[in-house]
């Protein structure tokens, strides 16, 4: 009778132990905010990220540098305000990539001890990271160009959409 | 015999209620879904249209609460197209808890008057132990129209506008008939003497839609200045195209 318990117990452990986990089935609790439909509910720091981040990410690809030329031109930037904006553009994109990855290397080691990574300064990081850039890009470009591209990001939010935890 | 049953009873019970418990991650997630244009290697009228796909945001999960989780890893898929031309991006595994930031971005050369075409841009949120557990999609529908130009006569000088000659030219429409209502009766050039097979490329000839009932939009955003190309025979391209304009 032991026997048939002990196994019975050795069944238990290895279904909670092994088999649960690879038939997890997650859940996702989320709501999602369309820019096409509620442009006024994403949030311009975010908007202005995605932007930046896009317009950086085509400047420095030789393939791709030609469609940041149109975008920044046709913006109305004039020829010295080109250059300028587009070495922000740049420095935005990279400065996001290494503070990610020096996020990601605090989140790894708190995944393997099981411990949550407070992700909330990181967040903050970025929101300062967004604030600074305008603040520069607000430094070189003149009104015109400074209010189009604004507007430009504003309507850009139409492509974008967030999910956020319910 | 109880003692061991009311054992078994315990285990049973509480695999089921860490897995309910902690297998739930807290997701974040934001996408942009970008069309961007560049003049096409045949230089105008033709265009590049590129479509960029980015997506950023985590998925945050306390491993402990998550039976076998701490070895988990996660991973995106995106894809994007524009009608046959069509892009895509597996990631490498990271951490579950990392936060992700990629993208991926298709073109396609298209002359005024190509089209409609679609695509979608698509992503897969994807865990190595539950598979994927969040997807994206989003549709997006390209018709692309223009209107040129040619100048109907002489230039007539306007003074000078950032240190360059400014002429306005009258200008007849090379394809009015049924485009969007981009229809300007001159235009201000800094070029003195075209010939009237010019065409004029304005910042607002090239527009798109996402449905065909939406309203046009400017593929390149307004502003900047005029271009000009000398002597190109008009193309055979016929523009079909209606709809307001925004």
């Amino acid at each position: 009778m032991k026997h048939w318990l002990l196994v019975a117990l050795f069944v238990c452990l290895g279904a909670a132990g092994f088999a649960r986990p690879q038939q997890m089935n997650m859940q996702t609790n989320v709501r999602i905010i369309n820019g096409a439909d509620t442009p006024e509910q994403i949030p311009d720091k975010k908007a202005y990220f995605h932007v930046m981040y896009r317009i950086g990410k085509f400047a420095q690809d030789p393939t791709t540098n030609p469609v940041a030329d149109v975008a920044l031109a046709r913006l109305g930037f004039i020829s010295d305000e080109t250059p300028q904006a587009k070495r922000i553009f740049i420095n935005f994109a990279n400065q996001y990539d290494a503070d990610e990855a020096e996020f990601n290397k605090l989140a790894t080691a708190n995944d393997a001890k099981g411990v949550r990574t407070d992700k909330t300064a990181f967040e903050s990081q970025i929101d300062k990271l967004v604030a600074d850039t305008r603040s520069e890009l607000a430094s070189v470009l003149g009104t015109n160009s400074l209010l189009n591209f604004h507007s430009f990001v504003l309507g850009e939010k139409k492509h974008m959409r967030i999910a956020v935890p319910q | 015999m109880k003692k061991a049953l009311f054992l078994l009873m315990l285990i049973v019970a509480f695999s089921g209620r860490a897995n309910a418990q902690g297998c739930v991650p807290t997701i974040s997630f934001s996408d942009y879904d970008s069309v961007w244009a560049a003049t096409g290697p045949n230089g105008y009228p033709q265009a590049t249209v590129y479509r960029s796909y980015h997506i950023t945001g985590s998925a945050q999960m306390i491993t402990e609460y998550c039976p076998g989780s701490q070895n988990a890893q996660h991973h995106e898929v995106l894809t994007t197209s524009i009608g046959t031309a069509s892009n895509s991006l597996t990631t490498n595994p990271h951490c579950v808890s990392c936060s992700f930031n990629d993208t991926v971005t298709t073109s396609l050369n298209m002359m005024p008057g190509d089209g409609p075409v679609s695509g979608n841009s698509t992503s897969s949120l994807v865990c190595s132990l539950a598979g994927s557990f969040y997807y994206s999609s989003r549709s997006k529908y390209f018709e692309i129209a223009a209107t040129w130009d040619h100048a109907s006569g002489p230039g007539t000088y306007d003074g000078q506008s950032g240190g360059e000659p400014v002429y306005i030219y009258n200008v007849t429409h090379y394809c009015s008939n049924g485009t969007p209502d981009y229809n300007p009766s001159s235009l201000s050039v800094n070029e003195p003497n075209a010939a009237t097979d010019t065409y004029f490329w304005t910042p607002n000839a090239i527009l798109y839609r996402l449905t065909t009932t939406s309203t046009w939009s400017v593929l390149w955003p307004t502003g900047g200045a005029t271009d000009y190309g000398y002597s190109q025979a008009p193309s055979s391209h016929t523009c079909t195209h209606t709809g307001p304009q925004q």
